[in-house]
């Protein structure tokens, strides 16, 4: 009973705290997971979703690949079931901790606290309010798992034991690659149960090595500057940050009205934190300094991002703290209490504005995709335009490009919608989900689209309304970007082009096209692949002419997939009259057989900016 | 065995507690219409919001950016007798501690509106009106422009501008009844 107690408490402050995480439903990068299933065509193309390192160098089969990729195939979009993973495997998060701190104090309350503190820190809000963020879950249960199993193994020396945490800790690595960092924990642990043994924990220290060492070569992160290492004097300012980020009362972000009572609850959890590790040092109690080197060790890989400091991170370093003031609460209930209390208060509200928060964007983007899906099901075969899309709609919602998840669903951005989205250049653009001017307005002009407007808590049909305004605003009949695989603008290709194939044409070695004025725009782009399958032709040039004069040539060279050209527009071009732009390819590539086509390369878009 | 039953049991209890009753409408279809005045906090305002706005705040205001547009229905009777064009902002302090003053111009099919300068914190209205010439369409475009604003990444991340409320064209006044003989 006094076990069910010691875990119900904080489930049940958990559900209570984080509700809105259960109910919320997908939004950011969760559209690009739930849409790895369409890279899949094949069994190398499994292993590859799996496997390949993804958006900044991370390798996670198991908390996002595997995931997404089972949990799609369950339960589809609906987010509930995703959810339910997620709080599932944090109750079973809460109850190994609860455990696993009464097998080490023999204290079934300092395993309450401990697991209680740890849930109601701030630290965990977007894990569970943002699917994408079940890394931060998942792992801790894996690492609590293995820790179990070292314990049983220092302690009764079962075999058993010792392969659970062999199995446990080589599945953290499909969660997080923070999982380097488990050896430290083992030998910490290790060193005050059966502290001669601590050189056993060698082979586990090899295998994280050879993990690092492996990472480090197959994963190149991207992201920028945002990513880059700083293994300098910055770790120090960057540990002072995360120190302070600890109690989970204080965000830079987040300074509502009552923020002083914030700052008054932090400093009363901190010095009450201090207080704790300087008891338990003190009175020599070992789990303290496990708590303190829990916190560093697991925090220490993220310490060079100097850029890129989040709360997120630290979801499993305050286990260690939490650990630490868990024991001091249990032995010294009365001493505990304001400290205590001021830290679940403060933390806690924290916590609950976080997943309000996730919980309202992703509300926002459900009902932009779900919208979307209603309104193809009752308009098939309509092109959907989508206008009064808000900043916080569109990086929610559209920038991962949640339509493609919807078979036959044809939506876009209406032309001029991205006018109002604040600009991030860092996480994408928005204009590359815009039909262009003269396509959308000939879309709707002949019945072929619809424009929905998505502010408000439903999509409204606006296309009379919107109809009007832009036979005012766009009048001329050619795009100055076209998408060479959108039909609508197949007007503005002159010769040279082969039939549309998922999204993309192939030119033959001389294509020409037409674009709109260019106005202000400065320079010409072209976005162009080759095939990977392609054999025997070597480099390839491309030359850019406009209106007659070369603009610029580019070499795509044999195994590279594509190409970015873009290359300032001729001076003495006339600015107000439309132009007409040549590529020139050599050389081909001729498909076998009689009557084979001559390609020179597959295009994307085309246009000036 | 005994606590994964009691798991087991836990989210038994949990999932069907979250079930959604009937199918949500995430659509309205109808017919709507463009309005010759916007409030920009409503929704139904946004397809008329061309450029230059940023997101809702408090359910009340949007910031512009330094130049923005909207489209308006000319009111009835506009193309014969004019109307006159008002836009409702707040200039915060916050700005003006960082640009003396800002002067918003307004464009009506390349024509100017004669333009008016802010210097004072507070709320404000800019009213100009427009002859019966720019206003023989429907849909009527109008762009503003402020001469000066904060960049992106002064204040905040976003170009900042006025806070606006309400743009709109008030319609011709009616001509005043003959006094009585």
């Amino acid at each position: 009973m006094k076990r069910a107690a010691a875990w119900g408490i904080p489930a049940a402050a958990c559900l209570i705290l984080y509700w809105p995480g259960l109910m919320a439903w997908f939004a950011q990068d969760d559209f690009a997971w739930l849409g790895l299933r369409l890279s899949i065509h094949s069994w190398p193309d499994f292993w590859s979703a799996l496997f390949a390192p993804k958006a900044q160098g991370t390798i996670r089969p198991l908390s996002e690949r595997l995931f997404f990729l089972a949990g799609e195939r369950l339960f589809g979009l609906e987010a509930f079931g995703f959810r339910t993973v997620v709080f599932t495997t944090q109750l079973l998060n809460l109850w190994l901790l609860t455990r696993l701190v009464e097998r080490w104090t023999g204290s079934v309350w300092a395993g309450m606290w401990t697991a209680l503190f740890w849930t109601a820190n701030s630290a965990l809000a977007q894990a569970m309010s943002w699917t994408s963020a079940y890394n931060q879950i998942l792992w801790p249960c894996l690492l609590l798992a293995a820790l179990h199993c070292r314990t049983g193994w220092l302690r009764d020396g079962s075999p058993r034991a010792r392969w659970g945490e062999w199995l446990f800790f080589l599945l953290g690595f499909g969660a997080l690659e923070l999982n380097v960092i488990y050896p430290a924990l083992a030998l910490a642990v290790t060193l005050v149960l059966a502290p001669r043994r601590w050189l056993e924990g060698a082979p586990l220290l090899a295998v994280s090595a050879a993990y690092a060492a492996l990472h480090r070569t197959l994963a190149t992160p991207g992201g920028g500057r945002v990513y880059e290492l700083h293994i300098d004097g910055s770790m120090i300012t960057t540990l002072g940050r995360y120190l302070r980020m600890a109690t989970g009362i204080w965000r830079q972000e987040f300074r509502p009205e009552w923020s002083q009572w914030l700052d008054a609850a932090e400093i009363a959890a901190a010095m009450g934190l201090a207080a704790a590790l300087g008891l338990l040092a003190l009175r020599r109690e070992k789990w303290g300094a496990v708590g303190a080197l829990w916190f560093l060790a697991a925090l220490s890989p993220v310490l060079p991002l100097r850029e890129h400091i989040t709360d997120y991170y630290l979801t499993v370093p305050v286990m260690g703290l939490a650990l630490a003031a868990g024991i001091a609460t249990a032995r010294h209930p009365l001493l505990a209490l304001a400290p205590a209390c001021a830290y679940l208060a403060g933390s806690a509200a924290v916590a609950r504005e976080t997943v309000e928060y996730n919980y309202e964007r992703s509300q926002l983007a459900r009902t932009l995709v779900l919208g979307v899906r209603q309104a193809a099901a009752a308009h098939p075969g309509k092109i959907l335009l989508l206008t009064g899309v808000s900043s916080d709609q569109y990086w929610a919602g559209v920038n991962d490009n949640p339509f493609r998840l919807l078979p036959g669903v044809e939506a876009f951005l209406a032309p001029g919608a991205e006018e109002n989205i604040e600009k991030h250049p860092e996480l994408g653009d928005p204009a590359r989900f815009v039909l262009p001017a003269p396509a959308a307005v000939r879309a709707v002009s002949t019945g072929k689209a619809l424009v929905y407007s998505t502010a408000g808590p439903r999509l409204r049909n606006v296309t009379a309304i919107w109809k009007g305004i832009a036979a005012e605003r766009w009048k001329g009949d050619l795009a100055a970007v076209v998408d060479v695989g959108q039909p609508l603008l197949a007007g503005q290709l002159l010769e040279g082009w082969h039939a549309i194939e998922e999204g993309f044409r192939w030119m033959s070695e001389h294509g020409r096209l037409r674009l709109a004025a260019p106005g202000a725009a400065r320079e010409i782009f072209v976005r162009a692949f080759r095939s990977p399958e392609e054999t025997g032709r070597g480099d390839v040039e491309m030359r850019v002419f406009v209106n007659g004069l070369e603009a610029g040539r580019a070499m795509l060279a044999a195994g590279q997939g594509s190409l970015d050209f873009a290359a300032p527009l001729p001076a003495s071009l006339d600015r107000s009259a439309p132009l007409e732009v040549e590529l020139r390819v050599s050389p081909p590539l001729v498909e076998p057989g009689d009557g084979g086509r001559r390609l020179g390369l597959a295009l994307g878009t085309a246009g000036v900016r | 065995m005994r606590r994964l039953t009691l798991l087991l049991a836990f989210c038994a209890i949990l999932i069907p507690g979250c079930k959604k009753s009937g199918p949500v409408q995430y659509v309205e279809e109808g017919v709507s219409q463009l309005s010759s005045a916007v409030n920009v906090s409503d929704p139904k305002a946004a397809v008329q919001l061309l450029r230059g706005f940023h997101d809702i705040e408090q359910n009340a205001w949007r910031w512009t950016a330094g130049k923005f547009s909207v489209a308006l229905r000319a009111p009835a009777g506009a193309s014969a007798s004019g109307a006159k064009l008002f836009v409702q902002f707040t200039l915060p302090e916050a700005i003006l501690a960082k640009i003396p003053s800002t002067t918003l111009t307004a464009t009506i099919s390349g024509k100017q509106l004669e333009p008016q300068t802010f210097d004072k914190p507070g709320e404000h209205r800019y009213e100009r009106e427009v002859p019966a010439s720019l206003l023989q369409g429907e849909v009527i475009n109008i762009d503003f422009a402020l001469d000066k604003y904060l960049e992106a990444g002064v204040a905040d991340q976003r170009e900042l501008g006025v806070i606006v409320t309400v743009i709109g064209f008030q319609p011709p006044q009616a001509a005043p009844a003959a006094p009585a003989k």
